[in-house]
């Protein structure tokens, strides 16, 4: 109990007290009242009685007087004794009051009586009272008599009294006076007349009357067992009838005798008085009962009150209680109110704030002044519209709470996102008093929760595999691409270690390097063979990374891979048909371009030679125009699998067109070898080969020159052994000839050169060109390309091929070189003040690159002109082929990239391992060899390659370029494959350094790039179209051939079999399933013997019969091409 | 004696014709019809059955109504002669009156001397004695020596009393309202009477207290009383008192003057 109760209780308890003690005394006080005026009533009564009892006595004993006196008239009259008692008998007749009358005689002997019984009988009136006195006529009163009447009765005297309830009566006398004579009457008072009387006004119960003579003798009484004759003692009743005739007393007459009110009367005309005692206890009767009541009731109202208050201070106490519950709870709320990291603003019914916490404060900068009456509207950010507030007080009015989020704007004008209650606020009685409004600040939320979905769209929409691991590697979770990529579900590898997908092709070194890198580094990239579901094998890029707990352990593994099965078909397809001849399946041109730098620098390490042969068929074109293409196309076959067979693994045949092939022998220690080998070819060739059932046999000339004793480059050396092969043939064929170097003009001019070169450098006569390169769709220059030329004194100005190749692998290619970076790092500079500004880049040769110093004095190159922007310098790496140690490449690029350089891979798709280089070299843009865009509208196959170039740099997510872009519609074209960014002459020629602001400034201003026609959607049929246009071109070009024989030879055009290469490879390789593309084969086999016999008239002089075959021709065309416009159509509805 | 002669001349007249009509075969209900009158005899001091009021003078009481609804059943108008059951026998055989209703008790000395109807009343004894007498308070205090006891003259309780008191003495009265004045005046104990009256009395004498008899001490039956002889009238009273009981008239002038509990059906 605390201190509060304890002085509530106190205040209780003295009031409680005070109380009491106040109807304590108030009821004393009355019931003291009530029984001193009840005692006063009583005597008053008791006055009363005796007044009335006196009155009726004295009436009494006036007849009595009044009787006597008339009887005693009579008597005067001298009337007979008959007379006498008759009047006395009628005197009595109803006067109950008497119950006889007689008359006396002088001695008092009764002479008359109405009871006749009564007579002779002597009174003796000696003991009646008053003492006659004189003459005076009074009535005197005797002592009680005993009996009926005198005949039967006897007198009571003072010593002899007898009790009340004995039959009784008093005696009276009247004595008058007639003249001498006098007369004397004795009545009989019937006392129970009176007692009788007295009885019925005044129960005897409840008082006792007494009637008393003068000299204290009782007369009557109406207590029964009090004793009549008895003299009363005078000193107890303390009586004086002279002195006093009334009075009122409270006596108690004897011990014995009840306490009394009790009064008393002297009767005004006779001698005796009466008194009249009332009990006092059974007086007091009435007032104990009702003090009784009373007392009953203040004690009912006492405790009924004691009862209300002990009930009532109880619930004071529990209000009290509650009371202090509701402050603590009060300031708990407050506390939770002031501490709530929740803003709580509290509104009336009109919605002016009227209270906000500090959290609100601190959510929306307002401080309690700013926002004190004001209506929360001035929070809303405005992204809600009206209806949405409408909505909101229309479910806080019904529903009496409304949740959902908000965006609020803070004072400084930033928003936020909220969470909010908004309650509304009801008295006990039901009315609106408050709304309150909590809010929960919900931006991080909404953005991490952004962030989070985010994340799993990407998880989950990434087209790439992702699969997550546990710190023990057991699976966790996988995307769908993981499931779309290796065919397992979900449920079947949950919990299962990663190596379920494990080829077996990768050695156990591969897994264990793989963990340690990720150990090491975190992370680890890569391609790695795995295997489906199915069973099929696929190559995935793979990607892993560590998440690590917060206390730095290994949380997670996130492993992301795309199946790069595709690429690698694609790299295959694109290597084959880049680098080998579709007849033969052996190398082409290209490769064996790269093969033979490759061999260069590897004889160069080794020490060993190698030989290059260039080998011409003799006796195939009679062959082929005898027996046709085909015929000549499976002899050229046939030749190749006989060489293929004698050659070894690290030699390499290749076919560069028509009947021409090159061997390259490798690794050759002696001279003699390539004697042996070359006799070895000779023979095989020359055995006879089948041809259409007939046995034909050929021969080859061969020109060989072996370096290092010809120490020329790649391109020579096949010039070398071109040149020899020709003095084979003119040697009478089917021999070989080994070309002599010390004979070579070539190579004394090329030391001449060098030397010039160097001192043109010197001179400063080289100079450099810019050609631009834009965005075909924006029109925007992005950048331009230096290109080096040598300003001749005499030959004028010379392209770079005139001079570039003469220095490969010489020192002065890097000082050229560097020279050529420096320039252009100058050229942005200017640029820049002229207020242009793109990247320009430069080339950089492989050798150059690989230089020693090469990063760490590109730096400091660029430390010379820190005005200069590095991102705005580019280096074109050409001759990727060369780039013999990639890890140093890698290095030196990563290196130059970290400085800001960016880098590109020029002349994309013809170096050998393009691919190779560029998945593993960090570049930042892919620049497709010019030689395939500028063909490409015509050939299918090189359409086909820049297609698949620019694919496989979306693939990779990697910008490329093209380069040749020698009209719009090649960038129309290119626009169509997706290749927005061109270079070539097109779009500009290369130019001196002043002419590119002026160059800039006419491009943008006749937008050139605005006819370029947008491709409404990509066309994946665009080689086919192209296949058919080329092919139509050529049969065009046979009809004029069939007119006019002066007319170029079809089969001497650049677009000459372009058709039937493009058809059997990837034309075939795309659409070989389609019903389509196979209706088409008969008929093209058709054409192409048509043709072929056509050409052959044509050949033969015959060119007229040719024309007349000219219907039958342009039906077989038209077939054709509807054919292949069939499957046009079909690919397109499709 | 001048004045005696003529008053005594026309006494016996009267009485000669009586008795002359009275030897005539003629009804006592053809002469009431004819003369249009029924005299009824009562004694007037009779609380409650033929009560004159000494201040009023007016009757009342379920004989006076009884005597009246006969007169109402004869059709003729009712005539009251005073008198008192110490006349009665001689009133009727004068021809004082024709019947005599004031529920007057069957006694064998009565029957022998008059004709009842058929009872209607049934009353026991009762003593009255004063309130303040302390000496007589159950009726075995009423025969003690020195008590005197009052009765009227002529009534069955004088009969009874001089039969069964032993050791008081007994008061026989035969003026108005004597008894009560005795007993008040302390000349004599208590005295005797009936239910009805005693009821009546009580009521007004607030100085008297009834003392009750031990039960069925001496109940005796009341009815009315006619002349022996007269077959035709006495049939019509008998019819009367059957009417009377029947139709609930007897009933409900005893609920009115409080006699319920002695009404015989």
């Amino acid at each position: 109990m605390n201190s509060q109760s304890k002085q509530l209780r106190n205040i209780y308890i003295t009031a409680v007290l005070f109380f009491v003690t106040v109807i304590i005394v108030i009821t004393w006080y009355s019931l003291w009242r009530l029984r001193e005026e009840t005692a006063a009533g009583l005597l008053e009564v008791s006055a009363m009685h005796t007044r009335s009892f006196e009155g009726f006595l004295t009436q009494n004993f006036r007849l009595a007087e009044l009787t006597t006196t008339n009887i005693a008239n009579m008597d005067s009259r001298k009337k007979n004794y008959f007379n006498i008692e008759r009047s006395l008998l009628a005197t009595l007749k109803n006067n109950p009051a008497q119950r006889s009358i007689s008359l006396l005689d002088e001695n008092g002997k009764i002479i008359v009586s109405s009871n006749r019984a009564n007579v002779g009988i002597t009174i003796n009136m000696d003991t009646f009272l008053p003492k006659p006195t004189g003459e005076q006529d009074i009535l005197r009163i005797g002592m009680p008599w005993i009996g009926r009447d005198f005949i039967s009765g006897s007198p009571t005297t003072h010593q002899n009294p007898v009790r009340a309830e004995k039959l009784n009566f008093v005696p009276v006398i009247h004595t008058l006076s007639f003249g001498t004579r006098s007369v004397t009457l004795l009545i009989a008072l019937n006392t129970d007349f009176f007692i009788n009387h007295i009885s019925q006004i005044l129960n005897n119960e409840n008082g006792i009357v007494d009637i008393i003579r003068y000299d204290g003798t009782l007369l009557m009484t109406t207590d029964i067992s009090a004793k009549i004759g008895a003299l009363s003692q005078e000193d107890q009743y303390n009586l004086s009838p002279e002195a006093i005739e009334t009075g009122q007393f409270l006596a108690q007459l004897s011990e014995a005798s009840k306490p009394s009110f009790s009064s008393f009367r002297a009767s005004q005309l006779y001698s005796f008085l009466v008194v009249t005692r009332i009990d006092r206890n059974r007086a007091m009767q009435s007032w104990k009962a009702e003090a009784k009541t009373l007392l009953g009731v203040i004690v009912a109202i006492v405790l009924t009150l004691a009862g209300l208050i002990i009930v009532f201070y109880r619930r004071q106490l529990q209000i009290e209680d509650e009371r202090e519950k509701s402050e603590q709870l009060q300031r708990i709320n407050a506390t939770v109110f002031g501490s709530s990291a929740d803003s709580i603003i509290i509104t009336d019914i009109n919605a002016q704030i009227i209270s906000v916490n500090p959290a609100f404060c601190k959510m929306t900068g307002y401080s309690p002044e700013d926002i004190i009456g004001k209506n929360p509207r001035m929070l809303s950010s405005g992204l809600q519209d009206s209806s949405f507030y409408q909505r909101m007080w229309k479910c806080i009015h019904e529903k009496g709470v409304w949740r959902g989020e908000l965006t609020n704007r803070c004072k400084d004008g930033r928003l936020y996102d909220v969470q909010s209650t908004i309650t509304a606020f009801h008295d006990g009685q039901g009315h609106l008093q408050h709304f309150i409004g909590v809010s929960t600040d919900i931006t991080e939320r909404k953005k991490s929760e952004t962030k989070q979905r985010q994340a799993a769209s990407v998880f989950t929409n990434s087209q790439e595999g992702i699969m997550i691991t546990n710190e023990d590697n057991l699976i966790i979770d996988v995307n769908p691409s993981f499931t779309r990529i290796t065919g397992y579900s979900y449920n079947d590898v949950i919990g299962k270690n990663p190596s379920i997908l494990a080829s077996g092709r990768q050695s156990p070194e591969f897994y264990s390097e793989m963990k340690s890198t990720l150990i090491e580094t975190g992370s680890w990239q890569g391609e790695i063979w795995n295997r489906k579901k199915s069973g099929d094998i696929y190559a995935e890029r793979l990607s892993i990374d560590t998440v690590h707990k917060e206390n730095g352990d290994i949380g997670q593994y996130v492993a992301v891979f795309s199946d790069i099965s595709r690429i690698k078909i694609h790299e295959a397809e694109l290597h084959r048909i880049a680098h080998y001849d579709p007849l033969t399946s052996i190398p082409n041109r290209r490769l064996l371009g790269d093969r033979l730098v490759q061999t260069i620098a590897k004889s160069k390490r080794n020490n060993r030679s190698l030989a290059v042969c260039y080998l011409d068929l003799d006796g195939f074109k009679p062959v082929n125009d005898q027996y046709g293409h085909a015929s000549g196309d499976l002899l050229l076959i046939e030749v190749t699998q006989r060489l293929l067979k004698i050659l070894r693994d690290e030699d390499t045949l290749a076919r560069l067109g028509g009947d021409e092939f090159v061997i390259l022998f490798a690794e050759i220690e002696k001279a003699e070898e390539v004697d042996i080998a070359l006799r070895r070819v000779l023979k095989v060739i020359n055995e006879p080969i089948a041809v259409e059932n007939n046995s034909v046999s050929i021969s080859a000339s061969i020109g060989v020159t072996i370096f290092p004793e010809d120490s020329a480059d790649a391109d020579t050396l096949l010039r070398h052994a071109d040149q020899a092969m020709y003095r084979a043939k003119d040697a009478g064929k089917n021999r070989y000839h080994l070309f002599d170097p010390e004979l070579d003009l070539e190579v004394q001019a090329r030391r001449s050169q060098l030397k010039s070169i160097e001192k043109a450098l010197k001179n400063h006569e080289f100079v450099l060109y810019y050609q631009p390169k834009v965005n075909l769709v924006s029109g925007e220059v992005i950048g331009a390309e230096a290109l080096i030329r040598w300003r001749h004194p005499v030959q004028g100005i010379l392209p770079p091929a005139a001079f570039l190749d003469l220095i490969d692998g010489h020192d002065l290619e890097i000082e050229i070189g560097e020279w050529v970076i420096e320039s252009v790092v100058k050229q942005i500079l200017i640029w820049n003040k002229a207020g242009l500004f793109f990247p320009v880049s430069a080339n950089l040769s492989a050798n150059h690159l690989l230089k020693e110093g090469f990063s760490s004095r590109l730096k400091g190159m660029l430390a010379r002109y820190p005005e200069v922007k590095h991102e705005d310098l580019e280096l074109e790496i050409l001759e990727t082929s060369t780039l013999n140690d990639l890890d140093q490449a890698n290095s030196v690029l990563a290196t130059c990239r970290n400085m800001g350089v960016r880098f590109a891979l020029d002349d994309f798709g013809t170096g050998y391992s393009s691919l190779t280089y560029f998945q593993r070299l960090p570049v930042d843009i892919l620049k497709i060899d010019q030689s395939f865009v500028r063909d490409m509208l015509d050939d299918p196959n090189d359409l086909d390659i820049v297609e698949s170039i620019i694919r496989l740099a979306q693939t990779f997510n990697r910008p490329v370029i093209a380069e040749g872009v020698e009209t719009l519609e090649h960038g129309a074209m290119l626009i169509q494959l997706g290749c927005q960014q061109a270079q070539g002459y097109g779009i500009a020629r290369p130019m001196p350094a002043e002419k590119i602001p002026d160059w800039v400034t006419q491009w943008q201003t006749t937008r050139p790039w605005a006819s370029i026609n947008q491709p409404l959607k990509n066309d994946n049929n665009l080689s086919l179209k192209v296949a058919m246009q080329s092919h139509i071109n050529w049969l065009d070009s046979l009809e004029s051939f069939m007119k006019d024989p002066a007319c170029p030879h079809p089969r001497k055009i650049h677009n000459h079999g372009q058709f039937r290469r493009w058809f059997y490879s990837s034309g075939f390789a795309r659409y070989g399933s389609l019903e389509e593309f196979q209706d088409i084969a008969p008929l093209y086999d058709a054409t192409r013997s048509l043709c072929s016999e056509l050409i052959k008239l044509v050949n033969d002089g015959h060119n007229e019969l040719a024309c007349k075959r000219l219907t039958e021709f342009h039906q077989q065309r038209n077939m054709l091409i509807t054919k292949i416009e069939i499957l046009i159509a079909k690919l397109e509805q499709d | 004696m001048r004045l005696l002669c003529p008053v005594l001349l026309v006494i016996f007249g009267f009485f000669f014709n009586a008795t002359a009509s009275e030897s005539s075969d003629t009804s006592r209900l053809t002469k009431i019809t004819a003369q249009q009158t029924v005299r009824v005899c009562i004694w007037p001091e009779y609380y409650s059955i033929t009560y004159r009021n000494p201040k009023t003078q007016q009757l009342s009481g379920l004989d006076f109504d009884m005597a009246n609804e006969l007169g109402k059943d004869l059709g003729v108008s009712v005539e009251f002669v005073d008198s008192s059951f110490s006349t009665i026998t001689e009133d009727l055989a004068f021809d004082h009156c024709d019947i005599a209703m004031f529920a007057i008790g069957i006694t064998p000395y009565r029957k022998e001397k008059l004709r009842f109807s058929q009872p209607h009343l049934i009353s026991d004894i009762y003593a009255v004695a004063s309130k303040s007498n302390p000496r007589i308070k159950k009726w075995n205090d009423i025969d003690q020596p020195n008590s005197i006891i009052a009765v009227s003259k002529g009534t069955l309780h004088e009969a009874f009393m001089k039969k069964t008191l032993q050791s008081a003495k007994l008061m026989v009265l035969n003026k108005p309202f004597a008894r009560e004045l005795e007993v008040r005046s302390g000349r004599a104990d208590a005295f005797m009477t009936d239910y009805p009256y005693s009821l009546r009395f009580l009521t007004t004498g607030d100085w008297a207290k009834l003392i009750p008899p031990p039960s069925n001490y001496h109940k005796t039956p009341y009815a009315y009383a006619m002349k022996h002889g007269d077959d035709v009238w006495y049939e019509r009273i008998e019819r009367f008192m059957q009417d009377i009981k029947k139709d609930g008239r007897l009933m409900a002038s005893a609920k009115n003057h409080k006699l319920s509990a002695i009404l015989i059906p």
